[in-house]
């Protein structure tokens, strides 16, 4: 249990209750994001730089853009948003958030390697090349069906959510 | 690159055939949706109703034909055709072709005219078959949720009736909940193990300390994902709700085909992944696996108690229900209990004797949710028990065929459903389980209570108000006969379908 771990650990557990606990649903997205960029942390930690990217740039890039875009849609802006800056407990949050962003910053930029203890790993341990040769020999199979599960759940969507005829 | 994980279009073909045609006939089935579009609604709804039965026919003929006999079962060290996947796939399959072709009669009744319907049956076979086939947990959670997606989908289907949409809604969250749970468990022995495949990781947990607790946890949290799915007690909470208001013919097919596949997953898992199994293919791997018997020590009693409750509360509750549909569902959820007795027995007549029951069960179900449908016209119009009375005179072929299919599920002879229950409490007799089996059979007199009140309430009782039925079509009316010609055949001669499942459940060491 170093103490990078114990920070990010903590920190995610932390975001996942504020997450399910807040009662509005834009500070909610907010924690789902923070809980997403600290598995990232960790993901780094585990010395897979890869699925720490896809972490990023797939959960918190494009999901939960689509999720706080949905959640603007519906909600009405001006009066709640100032009611959230005034909030103190919120602009605590954001200084913590912000100097654990800055953290993250400095561990990307000195190399990951120097922060933990340096491990015995095969030298392509977590490299895209590796895990693009997993994907499609030892788990083809398991690829190709994940996209027929998602084009299930696109034909199911599309019936629910298409305007009543 | 390890030659078994190497794939080859050949054994592509042989062992996962069923899949390639239920997935091709839904990609199909995808473009004829779009841009066939026939002379009026209803000619549209029952050509597309039949090309996805035709094509579930042609899957079953492929695994009774091609997949019952293959020398090399293992594909990728993900999907396996032994005869024991088989026979859950055959089962499956029926339940499918049958759900698919009263479901045309069900979606004419209720004027929807949607053949996303059938789209969505097709993928959620697929799933179910896929599900039944994996022998590696990462597939087994991908293909549950492929399952799971088509069903829930299936369980809003009536997108403007509040109770399907609810139902649904419940079912998914729910079902997310409970798949958390496996993926936890997953995750948990793949961390342990370092293996995804059953058979690996029994033979890795066979050298390393098993009573760990990071496996037994990891155990525990793969048979609650699986227990959600069955709907055993204390996890069944979705189970009436979604039952009720889900169309009849979906809930139908999602109280055996999905109850089958997560049954048989479940004995797959506790047979290969998490204890021993009598090999017959002989590998050296195999034999350090029988001290995993050990294990046995820590879920049988547990089982035990959960299958005690299932069986008590789903009869109890069941006593206290007005809707026909809503009884049902708590009745499937004690089936759920008496079959959970053939896996904790864990001999050859246990597993032999809940295959048997599996079967038995889907037949008898899917065909009382037929009549079910028939007798409600639009959903919701006729089905609680004030609305069967003294039907049985006004319109006596469907009242004599649910009063058939609820006398077998009740387990009297001379119907399959008395074989079935014969079996599995034998079997648990046979593995010294005298306490719980004499329980299991009262909870089975109570059980008889409350399916023979319909009966009562058809034939004994006079109609309180008019209930109008628009007319059975030929194609329902012939597969409620052929389900009613096959509950009584199995329960005179059983022996044909007990030898096949017998050798299906013998088949399960071939996984190695």
């Amino acid at each position: 249990m170093d103490p990078y771990f114990l920070v990010f650990a903590i920190m995610a557990l932390g975001a996942g209750v504020f997450m399910i606990s807040a009662r509005d649903a834009f500070p909610s997205a907010l924690g789902l994001l923070t809980v997403f960029i600290a598995l990232a942390a960790l993901y780094l930690h585990l010395h897979a730089p890869l699925v720490a990217i896809f972490q990023v740039s797939i959960y918190a890039g494009s999901i939960l853009v689509l999720i706080v875009f949905v959640i603007m849609l519906l909600m009405t802006p001006g009066q709640r948003l100032q009611e959230f800056q005034r909030n103190l407990s919120y602009r605590i949050m954001g200084g913590i958030l912000g100097a654990c962003l800055i953290a993250l910053l400095v561990i990307g930029l000195k190399g990951v390697g120097e922060f933990f203890q340096p491990r015995e790993m095969t030298a392509d341990f977590g490299a895209p090349s590796a895990v693009g040769e997993l994907f499609f020999n030892r788990f083809l199979i398991h690829f190709e069906v994940v996209s027929i599960l998602l084009l299930v759940a696109m034909v199911g969507a599309i019936y629910l959510a298409k305007r009543r005829s | 690159m390890d030659l078994q994980y190497s794939f080859s279009l050949a054994k592509l073909w042989s062992i996962c055939g069923a899949q390639v045609i239920m997935l091709l006939s839904g990609l199909v089935l995808l473009f004829v949706e779009i841009f066939y579009k026939g002379k009026s609604p209803e000619r549209r709804l029952s050509t597309i109703g039949w090309l996805t039965t035709i094509a579930m026919a042609l899957a079953l003929g492929h695994v009774c034909n091609k997949e019952w006999n293959l020398d090399e079962v293992v594909f990728m060290g993900a999907f396996s055709m032994e005869k024991f996947s088989a026979f859950l796939v055959a089962v499956v399959l029926m339940a499918g072709i049958m759900a698919s072709i009263l479901s045309i009669g069900y979606l004419k009744n209720n004027k929807i005219y949607r053949t996303e319907y059938f789209l969505l049956l097709a993928f959620a076979v697929y799933g179910t078959i896929a599900f039944v086939q994996a022998v590696d947990l990462l597939m087994i959670f991908i293909t549950l949720e492929i399952m799971s997606l088509g069903i829930y989908c299936l369980a809003a289907f009536l997108r403007d009736d509040r109770l399907s949409l609810e139902g649904s809604l419940k079912y998914f969250l729910i079902g997310s909940f409970g798949s958390a749970f496996l993926l936890f468990g997953i995750v948990l022995i793949y961390g342990f193990t370092g293996e995804i495949n059953l058979t690996k990781i029994s033979s890795v947990l066979a050298r390393a300390p098993f009573q760990h607790p990071m496996v037994l946890v990891a155990l525990a949290m793969i048979m609650v994902g699986l227990m959600f799915k069955i709907s055993m007690v204390p996890f069944h909470m979705w189970a009436p709700d979604v039952y009720e208001g889900s169309p009849s013919v979906v809930t139908g097919f999602m109280a055996t085909a999905v109850k089958a596949a997560a049954i048989g997953v479940f004995i797959k898992v506790m047979a290969v992944g998490f204890g021993p199994v009598l090999s017959l293919s002989g590998q050296p791997e195999f034999y350090a696996n029988a001290l995993l018997g050990a294990l046995g020590a820590y879920w049988k009693p547990i089982l035990w108690w959960i299958s005690l409750l299932t069986m008590f509360f789903g009869n109890l509750i069941a006593v206290n229900q007005r809707n026909v549909k809503r009884m049902l569902a708590y009745s499937s959820i004690a089936h759920a209990g008496y079959m959970t007795l053939g896996i904790l027995a864990s001999n050859d007549m246990g597993r032999m004797g809940v295959l048997f029951y599996l079967f038995a069960y889907t037949i008898m179900n899917i065909g009382a949710f037929g009549v079910i449908y028939c007798l409600d016209g639009q959903e919701r119009h006729a089905q609680t028990l004030e609305d069967y009375r003294g039907l049985g005179y006004k319109y006596p072929g469907l009242s004599f065929l649910i009063s058939l299919f609820l006398v077998a599920m009740a387990g009297l002879p001379p119907t399959a459903g008395f074989i079935g229950k014969f079996y599995v409490f034998a079997a648990a007799i046979r593995s010294g389980y005298l306490l719980l089996a004499a329980l299991g059979i009262l909870t089975s007199v109570i059980g008889a209570y409350y399916y023979l009140r319909v009966v009562y309430m058809l034939y004994m009782k006079d109609p309180v108000r008019e209930i109008s039925i628009p007319g059975v079509s030929v194609s329902t009316a012939v597969i409620l006969i052929a389900a009613a010609l096959a509950v009584i055949y199995l329960g005179i001669l059983p022996q044909g379908l007990t030898d096949v499942a017998d050798a299906a459940q013998k088949t399960l060491s071939l996984v190695f």
